[in-house]
């Protein structure tokens, strides 16, 4: 279990991407663009959730109208172990499709070495993954509370899939990144921000989410502040310890 | 952290002509001419002890022809560079190195008044001839004068403007001994005894002499203007009250003007000085009085460009209005507000960004730093220039020591007590500033009820009250 | 080793039905297929593991240089004018190693080591406390340092000459160009670690007292540094 947790940090470095060939998986998941789990779990994602909610119904639904047999749903879930605490593995499949396939929308297009003016900002980013949410706001606490289940898939998928949600936000975003403990306090920053936003849009009532968006911009607001303090603290007290030390050494130049 | 202090050296390593020139000879040869390049200047051709070293003062603008001209025939209106002037800067200028001032230009005034936005403390700090606010080009074209003046042997005094240094190297890069060689971009090559740096935040002979400077940017700007009054001030002292953006500071010159140091945001900023005349001469009238709300309405009403310059001033005017209706005496209106500004002079709004910056040392062989090329402040308590004539007095007192000595003034020996006498005041001065600027930087309620209940503590204890005032007043001396 | 472990998706075959498996992106676009020819199949998973401690690692200890060197600067600079462009110049080359690192960490978005800020104080510590006792103790010190990080330099060499050979979709077998950048920059910093090594005996490291006790210790402590940099 413990060995597993450490996936968080595993498989973070980033190869060239023009010298490799193309994955033929999308993300953490085992099947790629063109294949058939992609097209059932997509349709299920942009029709069958709005109409049946995170569950194997909408999958089964999707599996109907695409004329496929029902047999494939053992298909698509057998990535999953079977679990007790969750409903069944073809769901859970169907969670970390959502997670996946809405974090490369959310980046789709842009390139990460174009200049910092032309990339977009960390709270554009941040809203335009929420606004992804927008046609399945009212399931949104189906899957917060699947998710936040603990258990083997909290650990390997959802927490990993948050972590590198904040990663792509960061990376592709015009966002200062960093080399030290900041990298860790900015990314946890985002988790949190995007957590309780998702939290919060799935009981707004308002139209277009826009108190969603404005507690999102604000609360991003806030936790960025926090980072500042940090490295301001830090940066402060090597100043203080090193001024404290040239001062005694300038009383004893004195000598 | 260390990355920041260690820019690229080789640039200035780098020596084109220099070489092929016959180096000038010189004792001291300063790098900078502004108030404090210039002051010791003037400090080491006064003194009996000093005024025989051959001293060179080289300087990027043009301190003969623009600068100098300032004294004989100053504009009419007050520019936008003005300092505050404490008394023993404003006696060693006068009585050591011998200048005279223009006075008709310097406004002396009696204490200062500062408030906050975010409640209602207050610290009244008066005392007569606290300090003075004066013009930089005042300060400068008097030196000039002054060194006019002295007519100087011009084998002993020269000064060479309109000039930048373009290397400095040493005469034996394996002596660290060895004195530096310093290249002009007019071809000339100086070998001097001790270099001075007076050049500034981005000192050149700083990074020449490796000498690391730590600190941080505020991520702040301040905005400057003159400000023309209503009326002449009932009171003639400083008006400063912190905004959650950062301290405004209203400050007097003489007759109806007076000097706007607003330090804020670095997007207030550029709204500041992006705004109409009139609009911006609105928010500082507002920002004494109105309280933080108001001002952040404001903010964003001109930021979206959704209300007008009349409605603006209407607005502004009716809540001011307001304000002091509700005040229990009229007698206080004067006494708590800076008086009403009318406008501000034409193209004399500015902006500049704040840092934080300390040098380790002040001093290595044949190098000593003083003024900006040392340290920068914050402007709120305007000690910046002040801590920069201590700097000068204390190397003047070294320089003076070692050659009554017969001692070497560029050896490191005679530099030294230089650097023991400043390094823990202008540190202390540093670090109270910084502080302040740090506990009134914030709205977080606590903190705001703490200062506020420390400020009225301050404000009811006249020693300890006396104690803020006079090290502000005397820059720790 | 690490070539072992190479088809990336090694986990759960059995249960993945082969005919539903993603279809290989070149056999459907034919105009990219020449550019894709020349591409390499991606790395293993334990292959990117290592890079990424190895970026990891290095990025570590080249702070770790960097501060040392700034701690030995802030303590012997006014004191002893001669050492100065000495150390300046061994500083200089930390930093730019530093900087590389730094890049490269965000380049190839690889997680810093957690205990940066303990680096950072550490390596002051270290290099001004020794340059408290003496220049030569602070010879000895960069002397240990880099002895340990020229070896652990040389170590990743081995590793990234030897077990980088990756096959391209054209059947070719070569080193991808990202890592032979990679192993000419470490080849690079090394030369110059053991330069600074060099420098150090020049200047009295051997005469350090208590010589052993200092070189010795110094480099365990590298060493346990690094071991811990690599995992967390």
């Amino acid at each position: 279990m413990l060995n597993r947790s450490l996936k968080l940090s595993k498989r973070m470095y980033h190869a060239n991407a023009s010298d490799f060939l193309k994955p033929t998986t999308l993300g953490s998941l085992v099947y790629g663009k063109d294949s058939m789990q992609y097209k059932v779990l997509s349709h299920a994602m942009d029709v069958s959730v709005p109409i049946y909610g995170f569950n194997e119904r909408a999958i089964v639904h999707s599996l109907n109208v695409l004329k496929l047999p029902s047999s494939m749903l053992s298909v698509i879930s057998s990535s999953n172990p079977p679990s007790f605490l969750h409903s069944s593995p073809a769901l859970m499949e169907l969670i970390k499709f959502h997670l996946v396939d809405k974090r490369y929308k959310t980046v789709a297009g842009i390139d990460p070495e174009a200049a910092d003016e032309e990339l977009p900002s960390l709270e554009s980013l941040l809203l335009k993954r929420l606004k992804l949410n927008a046609p399945i706001a009212s399931r949104l606490s189906q899957v917060l509370s699947q998710l936040a289940i603990p258990g083997p898939f909290l650990l390997n998928n959802a927490l990993p899939e948050l972590h590198r949600l904040s990663d792509d936000l960061l990376y592709f975003s015009n966002e200062k990144d960093h080399t030290d403990f900041a990298w860790y306090s900015k990314r946890l920053a985002i988790s949190c921000t995007y957590v309780s936003s998702e939290l919060f849009m799935s009981q707004d009532k308002s139209a277009d989410f826009s108190q969603t968006f404005e507690f999102a911009q604000e609360k991003l607001h806030r936790v960025m502040k926090l980072g500042e303090y940090y490295n301001n603290t830090e940066e402060f007290t090597w100043y203080t310890m090193l001024s404290a030390v040239n001062l005694a050494k300038s009383q004893l130049a004195r000598g | 952290m260390f990355g920041k202090v260690s820019a690229p050296h080789k640039l200035i390593r780098l020596i084109s002509s220099a070489t092929h020139a016959v180096p000038k000879l010189a004792d001291v040869l300063i790098v900078g001419g502004g108030p404090a390049g210039l002051t010791l200047a003037a400090a080491i051709k006064s003194s009996p002890k000093l005024n025989q070293l051959s001293t060179v003062l080289v300087d990027a603008s043009d301190l003969k022809g623009k600068v100098a001209s300032f004294y004989n025939s100053p504009p009419d209106n007050y520019t936008n560079r003005v300092i505050s002037l404490t008394p023993p800067s404003r006696r060693f200028l006068e009585e050591r190195a011998g200048v005279s001032l223009m006075n008709d230009r310097i406004q002396v005034y009696d204490g200062l008044y500062v408030t906050e936005g975010c409640s209602d403390a207050t610290l009244d700090m008066e005392k007569d001839s606290m300090a003075c606010m004066i013009e930089i080009l005042n300060v400068q074209s008097s030196l000039l004068k002054r060194l006019d003046q002295l007519s100087p042997d011009p084998n002993t005094f020269k000064i060479i403007d309109n000039t930048k240094v373009s290397g400095i190297e040493l005469n034996d890069p394996y002596d660290a001994k060895s004195w530096p060689l310093v290249t002009l971009d007019n071809g000339e090559v100086y070998k001097t005894r001790l270099l001075v740096g007076a050049d500034g935040f981005n000192s050149p002979v700083r990074k020449f002499s490796r000498i690391p400077s730590r600190g941080w940017s505020y991520n702040a700007f301040g905005v400057v203007a003159t400000m023309k009054l209503e009326y002449p001030p009932y009171k003639i002292r400083g008006w400063q009250r912190f905004l959650p953006t950062g301290p405004i500071a209203h400050l007097p010159l003489p007759g109806e003007n007076a000097t706007l140091v607003w330090s804020c945001t670095e997007r207030l900023s550029k709204l500041l000085t992006s705004i109409t005349p009139e609009q911006f001469t609105a928010l500082i009238n507002a920002a004494f009085v109105l309280e933080d709300a108001d001002m952040k309405f404001y903010y964003k009403q001109l930021e979206d460009k959704t209300i007008s310059t009349k409605e603006l001033s209407e607005d502004i005017n009716f809540r001011i209005e307001q304000v002091f209706s509700s005040s229990e005496d009229e007698n206080m209106i004067d006494e708590k507000y800076p008086p009403k500004v009318q406008g501000i002079l034409p193209d004399t709004r500015a902006r500049f960004p704040l840092k934080l910056s300390h040098a380790d040392t002040y001093c290595s062989e044949r190098i000593a730093l003083v003024g900006d090329a040392a340290h920068t402040t914050h402007p709120l308590a305007g000690q910046g220039l002040n801590m920069g004539q201590g700097d000068v007095e204390a190397l003047v007192d070294a320089l003076e020591i070692a050659v009554s000595r017969g001692s070497d003034i560029g050896s490191l020996l005679s530099l030294q007590s230089f650097w023991a006498d400043r390094y823990p005041i202008n540190n202390l001065l540093l670090g109270m500033v910084d502080k302040l600027n740090k506990i009134y930087g914030t709205d977080y309620a606590p903190i705001v009820a703490l200062r506020s209940f420390g400020i009225n503590v301050i404000n009811n204890v006249p020693p300890l009250k006396n104690l803020i005032r006079d090290t502000l007043g005397e820059s720790g001396r | 080793m690490l070539r072992n472990s190479f088809p990336r998706i090694s986990k759960r075959q059995f249960s993945r039905l082969s005919s539903l498996r993603a279809t290989n992106a070149t056999s459907k676009e034919p105009t990219k297929r020449s550019q894709n020819e020349n591409r390499h199949f991606p790395l293993s998973e334990a292959q990117a593991a290592y890079l990424d401690r190895v970026v990891r690692v290095d990025q570590a200890g080249e702070l770790g240089a960097d501060y040392i060197y700034a701690g030995q600067y802030f303590v012997l600079s006014s004191k002893y004018p001669h050492l100065k462009p000495v150390l300046q110049h061994m500083w200089d080359q930390e930093i730019h190693h530093h900087k590389t690192f730094n890049s490269l960490q965000v380049k190839k978005r690889v997680r810093p080591s957690l205990f940066t800020p303990i680096w950072k104080l550490g390596a002051f510590v270290m290099g001004a406390g020794t340059a408290v006792i003496s220049p030569q103790a602070a010879m000895a010190c960069t002397e240990a340092v880099e002895t340990v990080i020229g070896r652990h330099y040389n170590q990743q060499l081995r590793c990234l000459t030897n077990q980088f050979d990756l096959k391209k979709a054209n059947g070719s077998v070569s080193v991808p160009p990202e890592v032979n950048s990679l192993t000419e920059t470490i080849r690079q910093f090394r030369d110059e670690e053991l330069e600074h090594l060099e420098t150090a005996i020049e200047h009295d490291s051997k005469k350090a007292v208590p010589y052993m006790l200092l070189t010795e210790g110094i480099k365990g402590i590298c060493k346990a540094a690094v071991w811990t940099a690599e995992r967390i």
